[in-house]
């Protein structure tokens, strides 16, 4: 995990929203545990419930554009 | 400098509490809980690592470039390779993903529910066959002579279709000639949608039920025949069964039979079994980790289980089983019971009685008049409570510990440094007491003592984690 700098340098690319790109990956995960969870409690199947996964990745992208923070 | 994630060592104080509470309670089926429960884990990193972040965000900590990097990603998905395939072995479902949709925008299903409906004239005993299906079936014997199901199905699908499409794919068929009926379900069928049937079956008094299921109840009372059932992941319910019992379940939940005549055969494995006044003898092989209660079974009984073997000629009292105890009065023997790690408690048992635990207490109030006793424990103490009239020819012994006497005379102690033993006899039966690693008490027993009660009802621990296991269940 590498650290990204807090203060980007002036006339670099800004970069996006660190915050939500640091927090895209632990929202998936916890995505994925929920969508297994209520598969297994005979809910949704896990083979119907997937594209949950990209809907929230999508979102976690677009949260990292349009952030607080992001340029 | 900020620190490392706290997963990790959350992570082995859980394997540590784990190991723990497989080594104090050998029962417990930790690997179910494990395939059951796994996806928590995920929820569990997930939610860990969001705080985490935030928590280092709000304290101007520097923040990772990726919140879950490329090598725990590896090891999130050879996670959930080894908790599907675990699933999957454990029976309580097919392996991961299932079918995946690519089609359409599958993603919130609804259930459609369609009610079933068919009858069949029949025998008055008819063999009766459920082949296999997903859902609940309640059975009850009545005078008439022919087979009726009613109930619902229920399908989950995105739209009211495909749900039809479903339901026209699955119809309820009900084939055979009039000794031989077979209900057919044909769930199978249906591609995508998973149906499930909830079904209500009247049948002739004198049927015989021959079932096979998953993921569903069985409630059958009031038939004259023989009852065989083989299902994954189901409880079963029977009352007022006349013929013989057999019961394949992997595994069940709950098995609750009552007033049945015949024998009783079940295998397999699972949590709570409640038998109450068995006519026939009964058999039961595999690992049953919940609550196991026996009240008035009037046949020989044999329990079979990775950590714990008991038999019994005949059961006119009570036996109860909650994690960790053996709690029963009222036994006719010869009476032989061995497990690993439960304190014992035994009264009013008649003939002979063996009783071995490697990791548990021993108490022990016999009936008179007093009968052969061979008792052994590697580590707890043993208490015997004899009756003012108690005739026996008692040897006690322990590896180290000490014993102590106070029934009086005719015993006599001989103690050494780290170890004693306790003679006596006054033309009795052998009463032979061991402990390795333990106390024993030879007391008198006052008269009218009060059964022993389980020290740990159906209330303890365990009984959360199976409330919760059978909602994920439901």
């Amino acid at each position: 995990m590498n650290p990204t700098p807090a203060n980007p340098t002036p006339g670099t690319p800004q970069p996006m929203h660190p915050l939500m790109r640091a927090l895209s990956g632990p929202l998936l995960l916890t995505t994925l545990g929920v969508l297994l969870t209520v598969d297994y409690m005979g809910g949704i199947t896990f083979g119907r419930s997937w594209p949950v996964l990209l809907i929230v990745f999508g979102l976690c992208k677009v949260a990292e554009h349009i952030g607080p923070g992001a340029a | 400098m900020r620190r490392g994630s706290l997963f990790a060592p959350l992570l082995l104080i859980g394997l540590g509490l784990i190991f723990l509470a497989r080594n104090i309670y050998p029962d417990l089926r930790l690997l179910d809980y494990l395939a059951k429960f796994w996806p928590l884990l995920l929820i569990l990193w997930g939610v860990l690592r969001t705080v985490e972040i935030l928590f280092w965000a709000s304290s101007k900590q520097p923040l990772p470039a990726r919140g879950v990097s490329g090598g725990e990603w590896v090891f999130v998905i050879l996670l959930c390779m080894f908790g599907a395939t675990l699933h999957a072995v454990r029976g309580f479902a097919g392996w991961f993903p299932g079918t995946i949709e690519l089609g359409g925008l599958d993603v919130f299903g609804e259930s459609y529910d369609y009610a079933i409906d068919g009858e069949k004239a029949s025998a008055k005993a008819p063999h009766i066959v459920i082949e296999s299906f997903r859902g609940n079936a309640r059975i009850t014997g009545t005078d008439t002579a022919s087979v009726k199901v009613t109930g619902h199905k229920t399908v989950r699908s995105m739209d009211r279709d495909g749900a039809d499409r479903a339901d026209r794919d699955t119809p309820l068929e009900i084939t055979g000639d009039s000794g031989t009926i077979i209900i057919r379900t044909n769930q199978t069928r249906a591609s995508g949608p998973r149906v499930t049937a909830d079904m209500e079956i009247a049948v002739p008094k004198g049927a015989s039920i021959e079932a096979h299921g998953r993921n569903g109840d069985f409630d059958i009372k009031s038939v004259d025949g023989a009852v065989e059932i083989t299902s994954q992941h189901a409880g079963v319910r029977l009352a007022d069964i006349g013929g013989a019992v057999r019961l394949d379940l992997t595994p069940s939940e709950m098995v609750r039979a009552s007033n049945l005549k015949g024998s009783l055969d079940l295998r397999g494995g699972g949590s709570d079994i409640d038998l109450d006044n068995i006519g026939g003898g009964v058999t039961i092989n595999g690992a049953y980790t919940g609550n196991v209660e026996f009240h008035n079974l009037g046949g020989s009984v044999h329990l079979k289980g990775p950590q714990t073997e008991f038999s019994a000629e005949r059961i006119p009292g009570d036996v109860r089983m909650p994690l960790g105890n053996f709690n029963a009065s009222n036994l006719t023997g010869p009476v032989h019971l061995e497990t690993r790690s439960r304190d014992v408690q035994i009264s009013d048992f008649s003939n002979a009685l063996d009783v071995s635990v490697t990791n548990g207490d021993i108490e022990l109030r016999p009936a008179l008049p007093l009968s052969r006793m061979d008792v052994h424990t590697h580590t707890g103490n043993i208490t015997l409570a004899l009756p003012k009239d108690a005739r026996f020819a008692l040897t006690a012994s322990t590896g180290t510990g000490e014993i102590v006497n106070q029934f009086g005379p005719p015993l006599v102690l001989e103690e050494a440094r780290r170890n004693a033993i306790l003679r006596g006899a006054n033309g009795g039966p052998d009463v032979m007491l061991r402990s390795d690693r333990g106390e024993i008490t030879v007391r008198l027993a006052s008269p009218n003592e009060p059964p022993f009660a389980p020290r740990f009802g159906p209330e303890a621990m365990p009984k959360e984690l199976k409330q919760f296991s059978k909602k994920v269940e439901q």
